[in-house]
C-alpha cells in the first residue's frame, strides 16, 4: 500500500458521499425489477394466423398461474384466455413500458445531487480563496 | 444494546475468517457470551473452531424463509456458532427470484433478534458475522443486520481495492441501516517487528479512511506455522499458546527420559511466536470492545440530547 494516488473513502463511510450503485437488496418491490405491466391491461390486436406467437404455459389456462411457473408470482396477473384461442396459445406481444415514476424520482434527486455537488465545489473554492486572502495581501507568510 | 459486528472486505484472503474466529474466542474466554455467524458458503469457520463441515442450510433458510436458526452451542465455553456452508449459495438466486416478483426476503435481522444464549433470557454480549468477499448480496444482507463493521486488510496495494469495494457496499447498505458504523480497520498478516512497514501502511490507511474510523493499534502478525497448527487442530490462538506451554513440559520430561521428542505430530510453530500471536488477539479484542463502548456512549449522548 505504497501508492500516492489513494482514494478517500471517508465520505462513503460517514454518509456524506452517496454510493455509485444503490443497494442490491434495498427496496425489493421497486418497479425496476418488473420490466413490463401485466399483459391483461394492454390488449393488442391479434396478428394473422400465419405467424403464431409463442406458447403460454398451460398452467395459465387452469387459473393456477403461481403453481405452474417459477417466474409468475402473486403480483402478476394472467391474461384471460379468449374463446378464439382454445388451445391456450397467445400471440407474441411486445413488452410495453410505462413511465417509471421511481426512476423519474431517482433521476430528479440525482440531478439535485449533482447541483448540490457543484454548489459545494463552488462554495469550497470561494472559502479557499477567502482563507488565502491574508497570505496574498502579505499579512501572513 | 445490540452488538452485532460484521467482519468484511471486498477482497478474499485478507484474514476475515481467522480474525473473526480469533476475536470471538478471545472475547468468549473473558467470560462474555459470544455468537459467531459464518455467512460464507465455503464454511471455513469450521476449520478454525474445529466443529467440522456443515451445509449452512439453517442460516440459508433463516435468511430466505424466516425459519429459526439452528445454533451449535458451546463450541467453546460461552461461544455459540451458526455455521455456514454450500447451502448459502442459494441465497442470492432466491433473492433475485423473489425481487423479480416484487417480494422481499426476511433477511438476517429478524432471526438474529430472536436468538438467545442457552439458559438465559438475555441476549449475546457480542455477535460476530463473518462474510464472504465475492457474494455482494450476502454481504449487504449482513450489513443490513449489523451495527458495526470491522475491515481486516493486509499491507499490499490489492487490499486497498477490497477496501474500496466494501466502502461502496457499506454506503449502499446504510440506506437501509443508517446506524451501521465502521468500527475500524484491522491490519492483518504483517510480519512481527516490521515497525516501518506497519507505520507506513497505517498512515496510508488513515489517509484513505479520511478520519471516518480509526486503524486499530494492534495488528495481527503473520505466522504461517501457527496458522497451520491452529487450522489442523481446530485451535484458537490462545489455545495454541496453552498447548505450547503444555508441550514444553512434556518435551522436557521426554528429554530427561532420553526419548526422541520431534515426532510427526509435533507443533510447527514456536512457543514464543504462538504466545505473541495470542497476545495480538488479546490486545485486538480489548481494542474492539473499547471501541464499541465508545460508540455506545456516543449513541447514549445523542439520545439524551
Amino acid at each position: 500500500m505504497t501508492s500516492n494516488a489513494r482514494p478517500n473513502l471517508g465520505g462513503l463511510f460517514n454518509g456524506s458521499t452517496p454510493p455509485q450503485q444503490p443497494s442490491r437488496i434495498g427496496d425489493p418491490a421497486s418497479p425496476r425489477l418488473v420490466t413490463s405491466v401485466p399483459i391483461s391491461e394492454t390488449p393488442l390486436p391479434p396478428r394473422g394466423s400465419a405467424s403464431p406467437g409463442p406458447t403460454r404455459p398451460s398452467a395459465a389456462k387452469s387459473g393456477s398461474a403461481a403453481s405452474g411457473s417459477a417466474t409468475s408470482g402473486p403480483a402478476r396477473s394472467v391474461p384471460p384466455q379468449s374463446k378464439s384461442d382454445p388451445g391456450g396459445r397467445q400471440q407474441a406481444q411486445p413488452e410495453v413500458h410505462w413511465a417509471d415514476p421511481v426512476g423519474l424520482v431517482n433521476q430528479y434527486f440525482g440531478l439535485l445531487r449533482t447541483l448540490l455537488d457543484l454548489n459545494q465545489q463552488w462554495a469550497v473554492a470561494c472559502a479557499t480563496a477567502v482563507a488565502a486572502l491574508p497570505r496574498r495581501v502579505g499579512l501572513h507568510r | 444494546m445490540r452488538r452485532v459486528v460484521a467482519i468484511a472486505n471486498g477482497k478474499g484472503g485478507v484474514g476475515k475468517t481467522t480474525l473473526a474466529a480469533g476475536l470471538a474466542g478471545q472475547v468468549a474466554a473473558t467470560g462474555q457470551r459470544v455468537l459467531i455467524i459464518d455467512t460464507d458458503p465455503q464454511g471455513n469457520m469450521g476449520r478454525d473452531l474445529g466443529y467440522g463441515p456443515q451445509d449452512g442450510s439453517s442460516l440459508g433458510l433463516a435468511i430466505t424463509h424466516g425459519l429459526p436458526l439452528d445454533v451449535i452451542r458451546d463450541v467453546r465455553v460461552g461461544l455459540d456458532v451458526i455455521p455456514g456452508g454450500p447451502a448459502l449459495w442459494d441465497v442470492a438466486p432466491a433473492f433475485t427470484s423473489r425481487g423479480a416478483r416484487g417480494a422481499s426476503l426476511p433477511g438476517l435481522r429478524p432471526a438474529l433478534d430472536k436468538l438467545q444464549p442457552a439458559g438465559t433470557t438475555a441476549g449475546y454480549d457480542l455477535v460476530l458475522i463473518d462474510t464472504p468477499p465475492g457474494e455482494p448480496i450476502l454481504q449487504e444482507l449482513v450489513f443490513a443486520a449489523a451495527d458495526y463493521l470491522i475491515i481486516p486488510t493486509r499491507s499490499d496495494d490489492a487490499s486497498l481495492d477490497g477496501l474500496v469495494v466494501v466502502a461502496q457496499r457499506f454506503a449502499a447498505a446504510r440506506a437501509m441501516n443508517p446506524d451501521l458504523t465502521l468500527l475500524g480497520v484491522a491490519l492483518f498478516g504483517v510480519r512481527a517487528g516490521s515497525t516501518r512497514l506497519i507505520s507506513r501502511v497505517r498512515s496510508a490507511l488513515e489517509e484513505t479512511l479520511g478520519g471516518a474510523a480509526p486503524v486499530f493499534d494492534t495488528s495481527i502478525r503473520y505466522l504461517e506455522s501457527a496458522a497451520v497448527d491452529m487450522r489442523s487442530r481446530g485451535l484458537l490462538p490462545y489455545e495454541l499458546a496453552e498447548l505450547h506451554r503444555g508441550d514444553k513440559t512434556r518435551r522436557i520430561k521426554q528429554l530427561r527420559k532420553g526419548v526422541k521428542v520431534d515426532g510427526e505430530n509435533s507443533l510447527l510453530s514456536r512457543d514464543s511466536s504462538a504466545t505473541g500471536l495470542a497476545g495480538d488477539y488479546a490486545g485486538f479484542a480489548a481494542e474492539v470492545l473499547a471501541a464499541i463502548s465508545v460508540q455506545e456512549s456516543r449513541a447514549r449522548v445523542e439520545v439524551a440530547v
